[in-house]
């Protein structure tokens, strides 16, 4: 029995309550949540909060877990000063806050420009540079989408080639990249948010929300979060149109992905409001690859479509969907094309690039990467 | 197992102890002279003088080094560690990252071993073996170990320090 207390004893650590409070709140996390993720009653939690109870090592160590924060943290004598958090221009679903995932993502896509930023202190030429324009709100949308894809040298030849959306999106993506942009596609709350944007000190990166309900929405979004860094408007997006800002980058979005000249060439001689048809609808999706949404709202912007066109094809698809049981093929894509599609090529080359340089250990790029340096020979093969 | 401490009346006198980082194993690892380097750290753990940190291991643990070099040695490696549960090791590993919140990722998912590393350095007046940039001082170890006044030396200084050493 002495054995016993001894042990319980030595195994609490005196942790500052506020601290605990501190970590919880990075995750977004209620008192309810949190409780319910620790499986303790609240009133344990306001306990260790408040700092009238103490943690044993191994609940902290829980804790460090279930929030997935740094252990070494929950230790720190005083919390960190907040910081800010990317500016969120969602409207759509009034002020919902942040979920864990959502901020883990954004965690995670600072982490990583963060490590750029340190490779590119050590040796500049390893981190590519951020080549895109610049454009401002007091501009037309549909000239800046003109200007920004003649600079992404896609032909409509090209566009209209593409076998299906996911061709189209790895195209749109990799053309992204090659302007210096870090993507990501990180799954989150399909009712949240559609994406992200960050930028600093030289260094952008785009995060798409895996959970998009169709590829056609991605591809969207890429180009939409893609407008957010031409404006140096950052930050969370839900792509309404009642924010002036998120609807400037809708439209910018649309007109990349449906020129003029291509929307002409398919609709042949309809130039006054036309209440286009499903079919008509499918069809444009289909030959842009891009989704309906993208076409519906195009048309009403052109005033091809009259008002309120784009709202009723769209407010449908607003509805929340009920969940589909998943289902898994015998065959699941490797390792290396999950990490890739999650990271992009422009981040896991340049940490390989890095590690190759020896600016970066294998340790440090696997866990950039995400992946045993067993594996870097064959995500380079994949890369290429 | 845990080392006893060193008197302070020969302090001056003692062979230094060493704290290898993980950057600092994998360099060593990756030398061309690997083989005499093995031989001159093995030679450094048998005598108790290189220390490795729990964090460290673990973060070495999916590394084929760890099964090939490390794993025989794990035990001496972390006899002069204090106990992971030790609470004044811990409060200090909890103060060199709110100190250090970039180089800990203090708002990170992950828990890197550095703090670990440099709280250990710090309480046992180790030498941290380190392969990072003296760079970024708030960021990477080696400046943290400077405004810290925590003696580090590279991996290469080191294998350099003790092949004369065993030269001579």
């Amino acid at each position: 029995m002495a054995d016993v207390e001894y042990c319980l004893v030595v195994a609490e650590v005196a942790v500052n309550g506020k601290v605990l409070e501190w970590a919880r709140d990075l995750r977004g996390l209620s008192l309810e949540a949190a409780a319910d993720l620790l499986g303790v009653p609240i009133a344990d939690l306001k306990a260790y909060e408040s700092g009238r109870k103490r943690p044993l090592v191994g609940f902290l160590r829980l804790m460090a877990q279930r929030y997935r924060i740094n252990f070494t943290s929950l230790l720190m004598p005083e919390p960190l000063p907040s910081e800010r958090r990317p500016t969120d221009h969602r409207t759509r679903r009034g002020e919902r806050p942040l979920t864990m995932d959502t901020l883990l993502a954004i965690e995670e896509v600072e982490e990583a420009l963060e490590a750029f930023e340190e490779i590119a202190a050590e040796e500049a030429r390893i981190v590519p540079s951020l080549n895109i324009g610049q454009a401002k709100l007091s501009e037309n949308p549909v000239t800046v989408a003109e200007r920004e894809r003649r600079k992404f040298s896609i032909s409509l030849d090209e566009q209209y080639g593409w076998r299906n959306l996911a061709e189209a999106r790895r195209s749109w993506r990799q053309r992204i990249e090659d302007r210096g942009v870090f993507t990501y596609m990180i799954a989150m709350p399909p009712d949240e948010l559609s994406g992200f944007s960050l930028m600093r000190n030289g260094l952008a990166a785009i995060c798409v929300n895996d959970r998009e309900p169709t590829e056609g929405a991605k591809i969207f979004t890429f180009l939409h979060e893609y407008c957010h860094l031409l404006l140096r408007k950052t930050g969370i997006s839900d792509e309404n149109p009642r924010n002036r800002i998120e609807r400037f980058c809708n439209q910018f979005a649309a007109s990349v992905l449906i020129p003029a000249e291509g929307l002409r060439h398919q609709i042949g001689n309809i130039t006054t409001p036309h209440e286009f048809t499903d079919a008509d609808v499918r069809r444009l999706a289909n030959a842009f690859r891009v989704s309906h949404a993208a076409v519906a709202m195009r048309l009403e912007e052109a005033g091809l479509a009259p008002q309120g066109f784009y709202r009723r094809r769209t407010a449908p698809w607003e509805m929340p969907k009920p969940s589909e049981p998943k289902t898994y093929s015998d065959s699941q894509p490797s390792a290396i094309i999950l990490r890739l599609k999650r990271l992009g090529r422009l981040h896991a080359a340049t940490v390989l690039r890095a590690n190759k340089r020896k600016v970066i250990n294998s340790f440090d790029a696997s866990e950039l990467i995400g992946l045993q340096p067993a594996s870097f020979q064959r995500l380079e093969a994949r890369i290429r | 197992m845990k080392r006893t401490k060193r008197s302070p009346l020969f302090a001056d006198q003692e062979p230094d102890v060493y704290v290898v980082d993980t950057s600092a194993w994998i360099n060593i690892d990756g030398r061309p002279d690997r083989e005499v380097a093995w031989s001159i750290v093995t030679s450094l753990i048998q005598q108790g003088r290189i220390v490795a940190c729990a964090a460290v291991l673990t973060e070495l643990r999916e590394n084929p080094l760890y099964r090939q070099r490390l794993k025989p040695f794990s035990e001496a490696l972390q006899a002069g560690e204090r106990g992971v549960e030790d609470p004044e090791y811990l409060r200090h590993v909890g103060v060199i990252t709110h100190k250090f919140p970039g180089m800990c990722k203090a708002r990170g998912m992950r828990t890197p071993a550095d703090p670990y590393v440099v709280a250990l350095a710090q309480l046992e007046k180790y030498v941290v073996v380190v392969d990072e940039s003296p760079r970024r001082p708030n960021r990477k170890i080696p400046g943290v170990c400077d405004k810290l006044g925590i003696r580090w030396i590279s991996s290469e200084q080191f294998i350099k320090l003790h092949l004369v050493a065993s030269a001579t």
